[in-house]
Formats: C-alpha cells, structure tokens, sequence
C-alpha cells in the first residue's frame, strides 16, 4: 500500500492515513473484504509510530469503513461507502485547494473559474 | 501500569554466569599474550634442552633442570603485566560498557580482576608442571635443595608473591588512564626519594621510606621470601667475616606478605568501587 | 497569549523523570536543571546543539555520570542507588562507537551481552544480525564506524528492554541502513512495548515516528511538549504587510522566528491559531497561510528563538 505521508500537512498523520485508505477505495484499488496491511506492517514500512496507525485504524472502524476480524486483520466492509468518501475525498481536496489559493491571494469564486478552466483545456486536450 | 511494572521488573543476572562469563571473556582476552609467552617458554626450553644434551657429551658435565620454586620468580614480573592485558583498550575513560551492566559496578571489576587472578594461577601451575617435565626429562632434582626437602611455604611463596604484584599491579590499571607512567613514577620515586632524603642527611626518614620495600614488612621480603641474615662464611684465605646472605625465612616472610595482601586487596577494592566517569 | 513553550508533562506515568538535574565539569556546566520527563510507551526525541547536555542528561540515567544535585528516576527507581536493575530494563547505543570489547569478535561479544540480559531473545538477536548484516567473526575493534553501530543497535534491541537509550542511534550509518534501522526500530516497538528515548541530529528521519519533543539548550530544556500539541501550536504564518508595518505587539514573546521577502512576512509563532491570526489581522495584516512544520523546522525555529 503506498501511501504518501507529510508531516507538514495541516491534517495529522492518522488523517492522512485515513485519507489514503479512501482514496484506494474510490479509486478502485482497495475493495470491500480487502486486507489492510498489518498495523505492524505499515507502520515499519512508513516509519510512523504504530500508535498512528492504530488511531487511523480505530478512526475508520468507528466510521464503518473497515472493521476488525479477530485474529486475522483489519478489512473493508461490505458496504458501500463509495458515494459518501468520494465526497469526503472532494472536500479534502476542495480545501487544501483553497488554501493554496488563499496562500496566492485568489478568492473562491476566482478559483472555481480557473478551474472550469483548466479543466476544458484538459478534456479539449484530451479529445 | 507502573505499580505493574515495578512487581515486574526484569531480572538482574545471576552472579555465578557472569562470574563464569568473565572468566571466559578474560581467558580470550589474555590469549594473543599467552600463546606468546608459551611459545617463548617452549623455545627456549628446547633450547635448554639441546644444551644439555649436548654438554652430557662429555661424560665429566651431567648438568640438568632442577625443579625448584625459585623458577617461578619470573611469574612475579608476569604478574604486573596481566592487569595491562586483561583492561587493554578499557582504560578508565573507555570502561562504560563494562559499567554499564546491570550488575554492581565494584562486584563487576572485582569478579573480572579476580578471574584474571585466576587464570594467572593457572598459569604458574601449568608452568611449574612443565618445569617437572623438564627436570624428569633431565634427570634433576626434584624439590630437593642441599640434600634436604624444600619446605611446602616455598613452594606456595611464589603464587603470594605473584598475587601481591598482581593485585598492586591492578590496582593501578583500575584507576588510571597511564598505568606505565605511575609504574615508572612509582619505582622512580622511590629511588630519588631515599636518595635525595639520604642526601640530605634525614637517615630516619630515609631509612623509614626504604624500609617499606627492605624492611622486616617489606615488599622486598614478600616478594623474595627470605632475609638478609648476617652469616659467617669462609674466605679463600680461611678467614671469615660476617656477611648478609639472603635466606629463606618463614616468619618473616609470613607477616611481609600478609601485609602486603592486605594493601593490595584494599587497593584493589577502592580502586573497584571508586565512581570515575569521563 | 501563551508565550512561554511548555516544559512539563503533566502527571506521567512516566518512564523517565528527572528533576533540576545539575552537574559541572570542572568549569563547563554541563547540566543547569533538567526537569526531563519521558512518558511510557513514548517515542521521546532530544534535539539541540553540540554540548547542550543531551548526552551528559541520557548518561546520568545509566549512573554513568553523577550529577552534582537534582533526582533521577527510571521507571520510579533512583539510576544511582538502584543501578543493576535500572540498566536491566535499558537497551543502551552510546554515543562513542568504540563502546564493547575491541578484541572480542563480535559474534563472542553478543553472546557475553546476552549474559547479563536475562531476557535476551535468541531467535530476534540472530534475526537482527541478518538484518543488520553483521560480521559475527570479525573483531569489534576493527569495524568500521557504521559496523560497530549495528552491532550496538542489535546488543540493544535483542533483549527487547522496556526502555531504550539512543544516543545518536544512526549515525555513521549510510542512507540505507538508516532506513532500515527506522523500519527496524519501529518493528520492535510494535512488537515489544517500549519506551524509547532517541537523541539526534537527524530529526527529519524520526519525524513521523516522535509523540514526544524535548528541545536542549544550553544544558536546560527549552521546551517539552507532545508533538500533536507542536502540530497544532507552533505554525508559521504568512502575510501581507502594509506600508509603514511596526510589528505585532500582541505578539511579543511568541514569536520564534521571522523571515521574508519585500512585504511578506513569515512568522514561526507560538499560540493558537485563531488567536494568533486574529493578532495579525488587527494590526493590518493579511494572513496568508498558517501552516504547521515538519519536526526539523519545528526544532530549528525553538532552537534558533532568542530568548
């Protein structure tokens, strides 16, 4: 599972994780009944303090988006959440956008334009 | 969960493994200078070997090794060298690992001294062993001297005498940094000391600083064993005078190397517990 | 506004706790009241200068330094009065690499560690020396820096302590070893509960894996805090000033640093961020962005803070 970590990001590094683990799901890579990696394991493999990863793993069972088999790990659930983290997912985008936008001196609706924007040019460049 | 952890506390290790631990790590560390000394001892055995053989050539020589303790005097020397190599590269400034075992420090430095004694007498057994080789290889005497038995305190007198040099010896390399130089600096003083005091006519004093090495509770006579005795002895010319001669002393050297235990022991612990930290 | 950087840790429980722990050598103070406070199960970092103290501090937890005044305390035990068993539960990297037995090869050298730690896992130690690549037939002596630091690490971590003491735990490493020392390190602490103690200069490698942030300066801790109370409290602001700015009054004291190009300003400031902003705003700023630091930004900033 790769998983892209900063320290410097206003989210903690939990959030980030959970972040991460909503992203493979709306993207496709991660599907329901899927095995998380251990907390072992992805903690040695980020470097992050277990007890990070553990919160994130607690954080996602408490919001029905993984649940705990004894014994054998941490999976997707069945249900699907699809709709509500790629809303999520939107949002988190949606805001760090802002506030790079703030960061430059750009308002909202500003920033809602140029993406329009930049989002024709693509698809044009695209077809 | 710290009321927990205290019932819990990890054990300490038993005294007897590392006892016997450092009794092992001491004989690695003392190999390499072993296996130099048992190499120089067998060449030169040879060598005296050879040496008579060939001498008994002539029928009129029949020289031979006799076994005696005094061949053991060298081990006295040996015996200052062995503290050097068991602390090598843990002088004072670089012994933080060995002080940082979970086990008492003084007892620690005192078990890995210890067991350096005890390799050291197993060395003087095995070399006397040898020269008992030697000496039925060639035919000497065995533990004879002038007809007459040599008492059993001689032939334990070399293995004190050692232990005495070993523990002034460890005494030194355990609390300083420059063992060669308080070596040096020790026998030096000495010398200029009784010199400079003779020189300068305080003969009291002068002789109360000598006789710590050859007074009746000398150094001197804890590590030789014997005495100077005033003794008659016959001249060339037939005329006697009197003389000192060393003789073996029982009495003497029993009180000399008590003493002299007891000063090394006590330097041996205080330099064991002293807190140093660099 | 908070202007002063917390120093203490609350309640503990605590692994380590230390109180005005003072010493001087000779005419160095080395140590002018250290209050460090480690809790349980933390992953506790030291950062600062050269001479700071941190090495001096970590050494009077082994009762390999004594200080002159002040208390100590290791899992509720004085390091002095009660040494074997402290350092019973403490795996130890030193900061000298020369630390072991020269003339012993290393294989004879884990075997004599593994003496005294009753607790010495056979199977993890030999585990680590494959992970660490170790040379068991060479002599200690003759390793080179990074060799011998593997082999310290593996002496420390194979009898799974409830405390470790890392004084510079990576260095002389190269780049890859460091990696795997990190993953190696973070293995252990989910498999054996542990406290660990890390002093070093390479703050951006421990940067996800510290809870804790000690920052030594001039042998006293500046500042002692957890790091998700660092994330949100010490953030660096940037802003628009007008013509004629004068600074921030309301500021005074928080401020850890300030930096900038033509008439934006950034500020490294102590404080809560809707304060803090509020602040800038009233004296006619235009923030910008508030945006926390990594762990190396954050101890540069409190290291760097004139006081």
């Amino acid at each position: 599972m790769l998983l892209a970590i900063n320290t410097a990001d206003a989210r903690p590094i939990y959030v980030q994780i959970m972040d991460e683990v909503r992203r493979g799901l709306v993207l496709g890579t991660l599907k329901p009944e899927d095995a998380l990696p251990s907390v072992r394991q992805l903690a040695a493999d980020l470097r992050v303090n277990p007890n990070t990863v553990a919160q994130a793993y607690r954080e996602l069972e408490r919001e029905g988006v993984v649940y705990v088999r004894r014994g054998q790990g941490t999976f997707i659930t069945d249900a699907s959440t699809n709709g509500t983290e790629r809303r999520a997912l939107a949002r988190g985008v949606a805001e760090r956008a802002l506030v790079d936008a703030h960061r430059n001196g750009i308002g909202a609706d500003e920033l809602v334009d140029a993406i329009r924007e930049v989002a024709d040019t693509h698809t044009k460049g695209d077809s | 969960m710290s009321t927990q952890a205290l019932h819990s506390t990890p054990p300490t290790p038993r005294w007897q493994a590392v006892a016997r631990e450092q009794f092992r790590a001491v004989g690695v560390a003392v190999r390499p200078e072993a296996t130099l000394l048992a190499v120089l001892i067998a060449t030169l055995s040879v060598l005296a070997l050879v040496a008579i053989f060939r001498a008994r050539q002539n029928p009129a020589h029949n020289p031979s090794l006799d076994l005696q303790p005094e061949m053991l005097i060298p081990a006295i020397f040996l015996a200052l060298l062995v503290p050097l190599s068991i602390w090598k590269s843990e002088e004072p400034s670089r012994r933080s690992y060995h002080w940082s075992m979970p086990v008492d420090r003084g007892v620690h430095t005192l078990t890995k001294n210890t067991s350096g004694w005890v390799w050291l007498m197993i060395a003087m057994v095995a070399f006397l062993l040898w020269g008992l080789l030697l000496a039925l290889i060639t035919g000497g005497d065995l533990g004879v001297e002038r007809g007459q038995a040599i008492p059993a305190w001689r032939w334990i007198h070399p293995f004190v005498a050692a232990t005495i040099g070993y523990l002034l010896a460890s005494a030194i390399v355990l609390a300083s940094d420059h063992p060669w130089r308080w070596f040096a600096g020790i026998v030096l003083g000495f010398v200029l000391l009784t010199n400079i005091l003779r020189a300068s006519e305080l003969n009291d004093l002068a002789r109360g600083l000598q006789s710590l090495w050859s007074g009746n509770w000398g150094l001197e006579v804890a590590l030789t064993g014997s005495t100077e005795v005033p003794t008659e002895v016959t001249r060339r010319d037939g005329t006697t005078m009197i003389r000192l001669i060393d003789r073996p002393d029982f009495h003497a050297w029993i009180r000399a190397a008590l003493l002299w235990l007891g000063i090394g022991t006590a330097g041996v612990v205080a330099a064991a517990y002293r807190h140093q930290e660099r | 506004m908070a202007s002063v950087l917390p120093t203490h840790l609350g309640d503990g429980p605590f692994a380590v706790a230390t109180q005005a722990l003072n010493k001087r050598f000779g005419r160095d103070t080395a140590l002018a009241g250290v209050d460090l406070q480690v809790p349980e199960g933390a992953v506790y970092v030291l950062v600062g200068p050269n001479g700071a103290g941190k090495t001096t501090t970590l050494r009077t937890l082994l009762d390999l330094v004594r200080a002159d005044s002040g208390t100590a305390e290791v899992f509720g035990m004085n390091p002095r009065t009660n040494g074997p068993s402290v350092r019973a539960q403490v795996g130890y990297v030193p900061e000298r690499h020369d630390w072991g037995y020269g003339w012993m090869r290393v294989g004879r050298l884990l075997e004599h560690h593994a003496t005294y730690f009753p607790t010495w896992d056979r199977d993890y130690a030999e585990r680590l020396a494959r992970a660490f690549d170790l040379r068991l037939d060479r002599k200690f002596g003759k390793l080179s820096k990074g060799q011998a630091r593997r082999v310290q690490l593996a002496m420390a971590l194979a009898h799974r302590p409830r405390l470790l003491i890392l004084d510079e735990p990576t260095d002389g490493l190269d780049p890859v070893m460091r990696d795997e020392t990190l993953g190696l390190l973070v293995e252990h602490i989910t498999e054996t509960p542990t406290t660990v103690l890390i002093s070093t200069h390479l703050v951006h490698e421990v940067d996800r894996l510290a809870d804790h942030l000690g920052v030594m300066r001039d042998g006293k801790l500046t500042a002692q805090l957890r790091r998700d109370e660092l994330h949100r409290m010490l953030r660096r602001y940037r802003a628009d000033v007008p013509e004629g700015w004068s600074g921030v009054p309301g500021l005074n004291g928080t401020v850890v640093r300030r930096s900038g190009i033509g008439r934006e300003i950034q500020w490294s400031v102590w404080g809560e961020e809707a304060e803090v902003t509020r602040h800038l705003v009233s004296a006619g700023a235009t923030v910008r962005d508030a945006a926390p630091l990594t762990l190396e930004d954050a101890a540069i900033a409190l290291l760097s803070r004139k006081d």
